[in-house]
């Protein structure tokens, strides 16, 4: 696969942050990285702006030296996202938004929480969730239960782990009929 | 590790304000209370453990989404083309109080 420009109206002076290796390369405004993904199963190379980076301060359980990654919203993935380690091209994760997967999912902040992601205003704050997607990807499933949530504004994140027994940490994307969940599609505005 | 034999009613202190109390056995599952500032994390172990193994099947499962298999999921939730998300609502700030253990 050819390498996919994500955000092509930002542009600035670009570092290639390929798994360690960084070289600058002049542009205009915003700064854009270059990284390296294999989403979609092939290594590819693609360009983002810097805003798109998320600092994980305490990385991801399992994965906790990954302390930032790119959130790329690609257009021919919606509603789904691109979580790209910006440590290693291999991890990353497809992500959405659980408020499509189930009504009245809502959550609390712990104060730690809130602090470490200087979350002062509830606007700013986006909530993800990762998903699981088996060869049989009907069979996908998405951690209710672990959300990340995102400060968009100072762009830090951290995946919290509920003990609201209503969020399971698996829960199936499509139904069992294969049809998709009732909620999934249906709009809301933010 | 530290061994303590405690009764139920007793309590362990850890630290100044961390306070675990043994609330009653049955022989198979020990019931403890754990009184905790806000700020502390308390966490059944088994659940990170789950949480670490579900975020590694997930980043290893998602190399292999092929666009292709990805588009044809995307199509029955028809909503390739939305713009933007819709929002979480965060409930509030404030931690809820601190869940109890439960049985």
């Amino acid at each position: 696969m050819t390498a996919t420009s994500v955000n092509t109206t930002a542009t600035g002076t670009a570092r290639n942050e390929t798994a360690g290796t960084v070289s600058t390369m002049t542009m205009a405004t915003t700064r854009m990285f270059e990284i390296r993904t294999t989403r979609y199963g092939e290594m590819e190379t693609v360009h983002v702006s810097e805003d798109t980076v998320l600092a994980f301060p305490e990385g991801v359980p399992g994965f906790e030296r990954h302390l930032r990654f790119a959130l790329i919203e690609d257009g021919k993935l919606a509603p789904f996202c691109w979580l790209q380690s910006l440590h290693d091209p291999l991890v990353g994760f497809l992500v959405i938004d659980p408020g499509l997967l189930m009504a009245n999912y809502e959550l609390d902040v712990s104060d730690p929480d809130a602090e470490l992601l200087g979350l002062d205003d509830p606007s700013s704050a986006r909530v993800l969730s990762i998903l699981v997607v088996p060869e049989n990807i009907r069979a996908m499933t998405a951690s209710l239960q672990a959300p990340l949530i995102v400060n968009q504004r100072k762009r830090i994140a951290k995946q919290v782990i509920l003990t609201d027994e209503r969020f399971p940490l698996r829960h199936p994307v499509f139904g069992n009929d294969g049809t998709v969940e009732q909620s999934l599609g249906r709009r809301r505005s933010c | 590790m530290l061994v303590l034999s405690r009764r139920p009613g007793q309590s362990i202190l850890i630290g100044k304000d961390i306070e675990v109390v043994v609330l009653g056995s049955d022989g198979v599952q020990a019931r403890v209370g754990i009184r905790a500032p806000r700020e502390v994390t308390v966490l059944r172990r088994e659940l990170l453990k789950q949480v670490e193994e579900e975020n590694r099947r997930a980043s290893s499962g998602a190399i292999g989404v092929s666009v292709a298999s990805l588009g044809a999921a995307l199509g029955q939730i028809g909503g390739a083309s939305r713009a933007g998300l819709p929002c979480v609502p965060l409930r509030s700030w404030r931690t809820a109080p601190t869940p109890p253990p439960d049985s």
